[in-house]
């Protein structure tokens, strides 16, 4: 495991590498942050689509295509985002951000609630998912892996979030695209005839009963007007109510009656953009203005299926000029605003069209079959003579019209009950492509349970780069390459790639940390973590069997003084004077015990970042302090080489202590008991004559490359080495 | 005979290393094998209002699913308990009938802990506030703004923890416009009572994350502490890093829930004032229990920084970061927050 100072840092710079990246996404005027949307999530919460066009359109929205079985494309449905729809009213949440899937239908397939900024990586889960009932409704399964979204970071405290407000969100963004797109009229497509009372709000809208569209006015909000036709008191008592019901009659007779009661209910934020003046409708071309005294306030909803829908009801009074059942359009003048129509079709004008269509079909299907038949008989007598001819193509003649017809007529029924097919489309946006009829204000909506379970064993797996296993095979070969073939170009670039890449690159060096943190957890934290598993093992076995092989190729910042020391000047060193040595290099283990002392007792306190500067210098810290203390450190190695491995290094320390087992250990020879060639030479300074400090030893080569033939040989014989040793004693002034 | 004794030692020391070895693989196998054996249920749901998730790493996985079910059961109980929003729950009769005459335990310990943080915050926090709340939701539900001032007044009157009393077996208002909401605190009480409900059922490693107000338990919590984001009240992004090993944290703040686009109006309501308070953004308290980091969450909120700061400085176990409008930061000095 990493120690949490290199946990931190790692973790900023990979924040500070997605900001990057954020940034460096061109975020085009407000919202687009569908763009952003990878392709699998978009895809996740639009299952069963073949295909998604790029984001397109205002609102921004993904298409979603399937293909049929004859290889044509067929629209599946929309994704969007709801932050690209922003809320029309403060108060709707609007910095939770949503990634939905849409069917023309109105149906959703997919919710997926999205969280901020790198939203799309840290995802809350999919609504839809796993939820009893709401799956039933919404068949959206989708099959992301939240625990991998999560990342490392488990939970963010933050403002709750409302569910109420959440659903409220979704649904109005929903509305709107569907409105935007189209979705409402084939939604609403629905030449039933059915029996109103009984049905939700929700389904009366749906089937056209009741109609509502929205006016909005800009920068100051919106109401929702909807209206419906009451077509007898039986559906009067169930809009208002028996009690507010009988209230409205009596003010309708107040007035003197009416032949047509109409409903209107308002909701929304701006109430007043319900204005008694402006009302008339339009029925076979002929315009009827409804005045205003005929447009009679009832005050708050007290009960009926509009109660809970809508925050003022009324009545409007309409002379029987109009024929209910034929289709009739509302138009509502609201002068600078605009002027808005919605077309309504009764259940009566549907029965009666219903009727007509059923009766058209019919003969359209009656005269097809007569024209197959004679088709069929014509194609069975080819060479029949032009006489006969005739029959079929008169009878064919009279069959088309009838289809024209009948298409007209369908067409005229879908849009009616699109409505909003006036001018102003956009603000006439109606339709109830609705989450489920509750929605509006309960919570409801939102039941879902979304439940995850994984093993630690497959998260460490999954949360496994494999570029960083084989990135530490390959720094663990050539280290142990070097220290094997003893070449010392390979030494030398051995101990570049673990600077580069161990040190500054990657991070995945071994501190002593690492030896408090299995202290604390066992040996089963390296287990997390399979770069670092596969760095401890290298370094235990090694050092058991050949000694300190980590501090001479794996360490970086052993790389580091070894890259000073080889750049430095010789006439700049100055060794300690062996007394000295021999009593400075007993400080590193005073460090060690300091360090996992404690550990040991229990504590959780980490001083190791004082003592050790690699996470200062490999990590980039920030603290004057430390860096101080990290260049003091190679300063002093650039007169003394190793300066922190020979005084200072609690993590040598603690692996020269293991090193005492080490049965593979440097050969002495003959000459060494006169040479000190080695010893000069020694990086660490553990080489007194015959005798290697073997604690101090971290397998470097040096000795072994410089002076040695073979294993055991040495490559001076005794001859040469007697001057030599003459030589240098002089040099050394000793 | 020296190399007889170079050998012993060499065997000496072969022996050694293969023992160490053989510890240390041991080590990591267990340590594989637990991990293989270990799982970590994570269940999403609505309550509360907000989406609650509870994670919980327990060696076995029927047991872990079971574990999570109970604390929703047990989160679900405690929230009707505690609820302002049900007619028949204890608060919903007291705010009709004015008295009540039986208190459940719970109940009475989160009134006696919002009556101690009302009296330690000067009424920056009431539990009383409800008649001011309500009027803003009635402004809002009528499609205005913001209430009128003189409503706003005479819903004032109705407000103060004073009025709210224990007596004999119940609890008892002083005047029956007089309303009372735990909404600032019940939540953290829930999350510490489903916490619990955890930790005592076994759970090795809990977080419970009621939409950001958290806490967490456990033995291996300790060991292995839950690594939390702060969120940013002026970004997308995030604050900063909490390690939580058993504590908990809450956060309350201006966003998500503003009431127009300059913040000014949010669903925090200053007891003192009726109205938003002014000067702070966010703030997120660390706490040892949920209902005191929810609870003075709400309150240095409402106090604004100086004195939020001085609040949280004379609570001893809490620490708090508080943002201001202006973006500018306030930690006390044991908020132990890595900058992310």
């Amino acid at each position: 495991m990493p120690s949490p100072l290199q946990r931190t840092l790692i973790r900023a710079a990979r924040i500070a590498l997605t900001g990057f990246v954020l940034l460096a996404v061109p975020r085009d005027a407000e919202g687009q942050r569908i763009r952003r949307m990878p392709a699998s999530l978009i895809a996740e919460v639009m299952p069963g689509a073949d295909r998604f066009d790029e984001v397109d359109g205002d609102p921004p929205v993904v298409r979603a295509w399937v293909t049929g079985a004859d290889g044509t494309e067929e629209p599946y449905g929309w994704v969007f985002l709801t932050s690209d729809l922003p809320p029309e009213q403060f108060g709707y949440s609007g910095p939770i951000e949503a990634l939905v899937g849409l069917r023309p239908d109105g149906s959703l397939t997919g919710v997926r609630v999205t969280d901020y900024q790198e939203s799309y990586m840290r995802s809350m889960g999919d609504f839809l998912r796993d939820t009893p009932g709401f799956q039933e409704q919404f068949a959206g399964k989708s099959v992301g892996d939240p625990f991998r979204l999560w990342d490392d970071i488990e939970g963010i405290s933050r403002v709750s979030i409302s569910v109420r407000a959440l659903s409220r969100g979704v649904r109005d963004s929903a509305r709107r695209v569907a409105a935007a797109y189209g979705g409402v009229s084939e939604l609403a497509v629905s030449t039933d005839v059915v029996d109103p009372v009984g049905l939700s709000w929700y389904e009366l809208r749906q089937l056209g009963v009741v109609q509502r569209f929205e006016v909005t006015e800009p920068g100051e909000g919106s109401a929702g007007i909807a209206l419906a036709f009451i077509e007898n008191d039986r559906l009067g008592e169930y809009f208002f109510g028996p009690q507010l019901y009988e209230r409205a009659q009596r003010s309708a007779e107040r007035r003197g009656g009416a032949d047509n009661l109409m409903l209107y209910a308002i909701d929304g934020s701006r109430l007043r953009l319900f204005r008694q003046q402006g009302w008339s409708i339009v029925q076979d071309g002929d315009t009827l203005a409804i005045e205003s005294r005929n447009v009679v306030s009832l005050g708050l909803p007290s009960g009926g299926v509009v109660s809970g829908e809508a925050t003022m009801v009324g009545l409007m009074l309409v002379d029987s000029t109009v024929d209910p059942a034929r289709p009739f359009t509302f138009v509502y003048d609201l002068e600078e605003l605009g002027t808005h129509t919605v077309e309504y079709v009764s259940q009566e004008a549907r029965l009666v069209m219903a009727e007509a269509a059923e009766a058209a079909q019919r003969e359209a299907a009656e005269a097809a079959a007569q024209r197959e038949a004679e088709e069929a008989a014509a194609a069975s007598t080819p060479v029949e003579p032009p006489e006969s001819v005739a029959s079929p193509a008169g009878t064919t003649a009279v069959a088309e019209p009838t289809g024209l017809v009948d298409a007209e007529e369908s067409d005229t029924v879908a849009g009616a009950l699109a409505t909003g097919t006036a001018e102003n489309d956009e603000e006439a946006a109606t339709g109830e492509p609705l989450l489920t009829q509750e929605s509006a204000d309960s919570e409801v909506d939102l039941d879902f349970v979304l439940t995850e379970d994984e093993t630690l064993l497959e998260r460490t797996l999954a949360g496994t780069s494999w570029t960083r296993v084989a990135l530490m095979v390959g720094v663990l070969s050539l280290g142990a390459a070097a220290f094997f073939t003893k070449v010392v170009v390979i030494r030398w670039l051995a101990l570049t790639v673990t600077l580069f890449v161990l040190g500054f690159g990657d991070g995945g060096f071994l501190s002593v940390s690492h030896i408090t943190s299995g202290i604390w957890a066992g040996a089963g934290v390296y287990a997390r973590d399979l770069p670092l598993l596969l760095m401890v093992s290298f370094t235990l076995v090694t050092t058991l069997i050949w000694g300190r092989v980590f501090c001479g190729f794996l360490c970086p910042f052993g790389a580091l003084q070894d890259l000073i020391d080889r750049v430095v000047p010789k006439r700049f060193k100055k060794a300690l004077p062996p007394t000295v040595h021999a009593r400075a290099k007993w400080v590193k283990y005073g460090v060690l015990a300091l360090i996992v002392l404690p550990a040991l007792a229990g504590s959780r306190v980490s001083l190791y970042q004082y003592f050790e500067p690699f996470g200062t210098v490999f990590f980039r810290s920030q603290s004057v302090l430390l860096w101080a203390i990290a260049l003091a450190f190679l300063g002093a190695s650039v007169v003394i080489p190793r300066f922190y491995c020979r005084y200072a290094c609690p993590l040598g320390a603690a692996l020269g202590v293991l090193s005492l087992v080490s049965f593979r250990r440097i050969a002495r020879v003959e000459q060494c008991t006169l040479c000190s060639v080695c010893e000069q030479k020694c990086p660490t300074g553990a080489i007194q004559r015959e005798a290697v400090d073997f604690a101090e030893c971290v397998r470097c080569n040096v000795c072994e490359v410089q002076l040695r033939m073979k294993a055991g040989v040495c490559r001076h014989d005794m001859d040469t080495v007697r001057p030599r040793l003459v030589q240098i004693q002089r040099g050394a002034g000793v | 005979m020296s190399e007889r004794t170079l050998a012993r030692r060499d065997m000496l020391r072969i022996s050694a290393a293969v023992g160490v070895s053989a510890a240390f693989g041991g080590g990591v196998a267990a340590g594989l094998l637990r991990q293989a054996g270990v799982h970590t249920v994570r269940q999403t749901r609505p309550q509360m209002g907000t989406i609650v998730t509870i994670t919980v790493t327990h060696p076995e996985v029927e047991g872990a699913r079971a574990m999570v079910e109970g604390a929703f059961t047990e989160m679900g109980r405690l929230e009707r308990v505690l609820t302002r929003h049900r007619p028949d729950a204890p608060l919903g009769r007291l705010n009709t009938a004015g008295r009540i005459s039986h208190v459940p335990d719970e109940l009475r310990y989160v009134l006696t802990s919002s009556l101690d943080l009302a009296r330690r915050s000067g009424g920056a926090f009431d539990p009383t506030v409800l008649p001011v709340l309500q009027t803003w939701e009635a402004a809002r539900a009528d499609g205005l703004g913001r209430p009128s001032d003189q409503a706003l007044e005479e819903a004032r009157a109705f407000v103060g923890f004073g009025g709210l009393r224990f007596h004999e077996e119940g609890v008892l208002l002083d005047d029956p416009r007089m309303a009372v909401t735990l909404d600032g605190i019940a939540k953290g009480f829930v999350v510490d009572g489903t916490l619990d409900r955890l930790v005592r059922a076994g759970a090795e490693r809990v977080l419970v994350d009621a939409g950001g107000d958290m806490a967490t338990g456990g033995d291996a919590a300790a060991r292995d502490p839950w690594t939390v984001a702060i969120q940013d009240p002026q970004s997308d992004g995030r604050e900063g890093l909490v390690r939580l090993a058993g504590g908990c944290i809450a956060t309350s703040g201006d966003y998500l829930h503003s009431f127009s686009e300059d913040r000014v109006d949010h669903h925090i309501i200053d007891p003192r004032t009726g109205r938003s308070p002014k000067a702070t953004s966010s703030v997120s308290v660390m706490a040892g229990c949920a209902m005191d980091a929810d609870g003075l969450a709400t309150t240095l909120l409402v106090m604004g920084p100086e004195a939020g700061r001085t609040l949280i400085d004379d609570t001893p176990g809490a620490e708090a970061l508080i943002v201001d409008k202006d973006g500018e930061r306030m930690q006390s000095r044991g908020f132990a927050m890595e900058r992310a």
